[in-house]
């Protein structure tokens, strides 16, 4: 009896091993075979494992095959996972209608065959020695603080060759939109000793952070001028990226894009108007980025995405995709509001004040309606604020001739602030950072999780 | 054909019970053993033809993965027709070390970026 229970044992697992190896040979694409290769082969091989145990008989053999099949049930889903998860990660060919790990695991574009294939990349394509001889003199001779004319220079300097090949598309930096004057009035509202309460800013912060640096700093731009105060971009190589980086020319490939981001910026930034200072550091953008004090009452203005590795593809791909989130931690770092400039084009004059009821919350909604950083025509509280604090709002928006409306009930669907009904507005405003705290959750834009398809400013204190 | 089957059964039965068919089912086991050994090579065959034709690199470690399993059932087989219990042990070994293996790799193919020229 245990002789057939045995031989059947055997010979279905061989029936399942040798599905799994036609699965491995017959299907589409590597998620696929893997599927195959992973379940029936776990299966297969514990069957036979088992009728071999079986047919032995003896204490030492079934407890050896015993310890087999439990190693293997529990290390081969282990292995396909990883397996299957560094596929995708790599760009293999996926066959399905959609991807539906798409923005929740970052993926290469091409698979890695055709990447050991390719040419290296430009940036790092010239001598390496001298490439690299020349970043450490750089390195040695970056003063630590510079003037705007000079702070190009050091950026520059080992990867003048990506620069000069870039052609200046847009040679105009886009006019300011509009800068409405400050309200002049004087108001009688909340704690007036703090730096906050009166409107205004002195001065405007704001990372360099290619690859995309122009809209940014031409925003931190018109900002400054607005209230001709001074602009301080703040151009940052990450230390740690350079130390993550997996390729040996990483630092010469972070200062080429780094230096393609100081000159976007020096190209939209113009001249005189109002001081603007470039500052060149190498170390922790989060220590270095944020602004001092609340009593410098600088404004630090972010964009909705990206970070100091300037857009340089080369660490570790989640790793990369995750430094983003860092962006929340600057804004937590900054005393005083920050604000994240929305990529998109407002497509109504209204502002969403979010309030929970604290002073903070308060504070920032009074101070940026005072302020006029937006052009607003109308006003949309949500949350629940306390009763003195409502009338206040309501108050400064009827002084500063806007229509003010409280929505208590939202019909937000999930967890998102607003129904996408309201994605064409200007800014919303915010005490603390939507939870959690990633650019990216779940696969969903953190500006997707306030208002879905919202691309605007937002501002955080 | 009711009393064929009741024959059979009745066959089979006896098969069971007497020592001397046991024995040629002993025999028997061992032939049956070398018989799974033969169709496991071919699927052994399907995994490498994957592991050569590819076409990607996931494509080739996945067969590697594979080749794992059908290595472990291979000893466990090869144990039952030698009646030698220490290919067990290789199996063991091998299920142990192939884990490892496919981390490596999985690592690698995770990791790897360019040609690091």
């Amino acid at each position: 009896m245990t002789a057939l229970l045995a031989l059947s044992a055997k010979i279905v697992g061989t029936m399942f091993l040798v599905v799994a190896s036609l699965g491995v040979l017959r299907f589409a694409d590597p998620f696929q075979r893997m599927h195959a290769a992973t379940k029936a082969g776990t299966l297969g091989a514990g069957l036979v494992l088992l009728g071999a145990a079986i047919a032995k008989g003896s204490f030492d053999a079934t407890l050896v095959a015993l310890l087999t099949i439990v190693f293997l049930i529990a290390s081969m889903p282990v292995a396909g996972h990883l397996l299957g998860r560094a596929a995708y990660i790599s760009g293999a060919p996926l066959r399905s209608r959609r991807d539906a790990l798409a923005g929740v695991l970052p993926r290469m574009a091409a698979p890695l065959e055709a990447r050991l294939d390719a040419p290296p990349p430009r940036p790092s394509a010239g001598p390496e020695i001298s490439a690299f001889a020349a970043s450490e003199l750089v390195r040695e001779a970056a003063p630590r603080q510079l003037p705007a004319a000079a702070a190009i220079a050091p950026a520059s300097g080992p990867a003048a060759e990506p620069v000069e090949v870039r052609e200046p598309v847009q040679e105009a930096p886009p006019a300011p939109v509009f800068e409405p004057p400050a309200p002049v009035f004087e108001p009688e509202v909340v704690a007036a000793t703090h730096p906050w309460a009166a409107p205004g800013y002195a001065a405007v912060r704001f990372p360099v952070i290619g690859p995309d640096a122009a809209p940014l700093a031409s925003r931190a731009w018109r900002l400054a001028v607005a209230r001709e105060v001074p602009a301080i971009g703040i151009a940052v190589l990450d230390t740690t990226c350079v130390e993550t980086a997996r390729i040996p020319a990483a630092t010469d490939r972070m200062r080429a894009c780094l230096a393609t981001a100081v000159a976007d910026t020096r190209r939209v930034t113009g001249t005189g108007r109002v001081p603007f200072t470039l500052i060149y550091e190498d170390g922790d953008p989060s220590v270095l980025i944020p602004g001092p004090d609340d009593a410098a009452r600088e404004l630090l203005l972010l964009p909705t995405d990206g970070w100091c590795h300037h857009g340089a593809q080369f660490t570790f791909p989640v790793y990369e995709d995750r430094m983003a989130d860092k962006l929340f931690t600057l804004a937590a770092r900054h005393a005083g509001p920050t604000l994240f400039a929305g990529t998109g084009t407002p497509e109504e004059p209204r502002a969403v004040i979010v309030h929970d009821g604290s002073e903070r919350a308060h504070r920032l909604a009074i101070w940026a309606l005072r302020t006029g950083i937006w052009a607003l025509r109308e006003v949309t509280l949500i949350g629940r604020p306390q009763p003195a604090q409502v009338a206040d709002l309501e108050a400064t928006a009827a002084r500063l001739g806007l229509a003010f409306d409280h929505l208590t009930k939202t019909n937000a669907l999930f967890s998102a602030l607003l129904p996408r009904l309201h994605a064409g507005v200007t800014a919303v405003l915010m005490a603390e950072p939507p939870q959690p705290a990633r650019i990216n959750a779940y696969g969903t834009f953190w500006q997707d999780r306030l208002i879905p398809g919202f691309r605007g400013d937002v501002l955080i204190a | 054909m009711i009393d064929s089957i009741r024959q059979s059964l009745a066959e089979a039965a006896s098969v069971v019970t007497d020592p001397a068919a046991i024995a040629s089912l002993d025999a028997l086991v061992s032939t049956i053993a070398v018989v799974l050994l033969v169709i496991l090579t071919l699927a052994l065959a399907g995994a490498a033809l994957r592991m050569i034709l590819g076409p990607g690199h996931a494509d080739r470690f996945i067969a590697l993965d594979m080749l794992t399993g059908l290595a472990v059932a291979a000893c466990a087989l090869t144990a039952v027709t030698t009646g030698r219990r220490e290919f067990l042990d290789v199996g063991l070994g091998l299920a142990l070390i192939a884990f490892l293996a496919t981390i490596a790799f999985a690592a690698f193919l995770e990791r790897k970026e360019r040609s690091s020229s």
